[in-house]
């Protein structure tokens, strides 16, 4: 590992890499995934003293999202996410993968993803995906945790009824 | 978390995993390359002397459109308060808790460097789409040039009440461990106490392993006390 202000820099490259790549491709595709990751280190190098040391995943998701954001046009956001997924079914279906995934999942997301919206779309990658808590992910959109909260109940209640299982129930006291 | 979780479940249909895991070649060669940029430290902001021509170039056109749809209002989301490292709607924020005088808030944040090595500039109250007071570096035209309303300070009376329950959540919370069952009862009990109408409370999802502690907020724009858990047992 390197030293000093290079070494910080690694550090966060290395524990960041995966889930910038992972949020980038799930959202603007293979073909932009690296125009993305490159941009998104660049600003992170640049600006590597405003980091929040404690939540530094969040931030630099932030800054990928921002990223995303600013460069591609809203109708492509998400939708390498949905294509690939759809893609897996039939491969899946044909016994082509063998890497362990539950067909019956595959099929129920296939199903949900295309009704998503785009901003259910991302909420669903930071948490199953990237398996962020609420509190991370509302440091990554830049919202109250509290509306994270509500936002992935419902999300859950729209997934459980696409896997066919009651796996919310009401909180009211 | 339950195997019956939704998300749980669709945790493990990711067509990327795989793919994305691995440290390659490349990615050592982005490394070297980013590391080898000069750093240009203050980069992202316009020099003073170019945003004086800017301004100078403008400053009839702005003055003319910001006149024409100002607009003021009250937050109608009290509960927080967001302040902007830039006269943008993507750019950095710190969401702060509730504040009668958000622009003086986020000052301090300023202040303590949180938003810039620099210290605090001219500072505006607009109140974003969501409701919530937004502050942002600029004079009070940066509302209208954002298509935000500036907002009107002070607060309703169904206003103050909910900021008050949110502070009373906070401190019973913070107090007490409160798990799952009690949790919900206390807010439902706080929420009735209040004197709040329409409302209901709502469980964000079942305690996780972990976080064994309960907290409550309120929502203003969804008229519910939402609770999660928050923190480990002690």
């Amino acid at each position: 590992m390197r030293a000093g202000r290079d070494g910080q820099f690694e550090a966060v490259y290395r524990e960041c890499l995966r889930d910038v790549k992972l949020y980038a491709r799930a959202r603007v595709g293979r073909d932009h995934e690296d125009d993305v990751v490159n941009a998104t280190f660049l600003s992170v190098w640049q600006r590597l003293d405003e980091i929040p040391w404690p939540s530094r995943r969040a931030w630099v998701l932030g800054v990928c999202r921002n990223h995303c954001r600013n460069r591609w046009r809203a109708d492509r956001r998400f939708a390498a996410l949905v294509d690939e997924v759809i893609a897996a079914r039939p491969a899946l279906e044909l016994g082509l993968s063998t890497d362990g995934w539950d067909i019956d999942a595959v099929a129920a997301l296939a199903a949900v993803l295309p009704n998503l919206s785009l901003d259910d779309r991302e909420l669903f990658v930071l948490s199953a995906w990237l398996g962020m808590m609420p509190s991370e992910i509302a440091e990554t959109l830049g919202v109250p945790a509290g509306r994270v909260r509500v936002r992935l109940h419902r999300l859950r209640v729209v997934l459980a009824h696409h896997l066919g299982v009651d796996a919310v129930r009401d909180g009211t006291a | 978390m339950s195997e019956r979780d939704p998300l749980e479940v669709f945790s493990r249909v990711n067509p990327f995993a795989g793919e994305v895991d691995a440290y390659t070649e490349a990615d050592e060669a982005r490394l070297l390359s980013i590391i080898a940029t000069p750093v240009t430290a203050g980069g992202r902001r316009p020099s003073r002397r170019r945003l004086v021509v800017v301004v100078g170039v403008g400053v009839v056109v702005v003055a003319t459109a910001a006149f024409a749809l100002l607009r003021r209002e009250q937050a109608s989301d009290p509960t927080g308060v967001a302040c902007f490292a830039t006269a943008d709607l993507n750019a950095d924020i710190v969401v702060l808790g509730p504040s009668p005088d958000p622009v003086a808030a986020c000052a301090t944040v300023w202040s303590d460097g949180r938003l810039s090595a620099d210290g605090p500039p001219q500072l505006t109250a607009c109140v974003n789409d969501s409701g919530v007071a937004s502050v942002f570096p600029g004079d009070p035209s940066v509302c209208s040039e954002l298509g935000l309303a500036e907002l009107v300070p002070g607060r309703s009376a169904e206003h103050q009440a909910i900021v008050d329950l949110q502070q009373r959540m906070a401190e019973f919370y913070s107090a007490d461990c409160y798990r799952q069952p009690e949790a919900l009862a206390t807010a439902q009990q706080l929420l009735d106490e209040s004197g709040l109408t329409g409302w209901s409370v709502q469980l964000a999802e079942d305690f996780p392993p972990g976080f064994e502690c309960g907290i409550a907020t309120p929502l203003a724009d969804a008229r519910t006390v939402i609770v999660g858990g928050g923190r480990p047992a002690p």
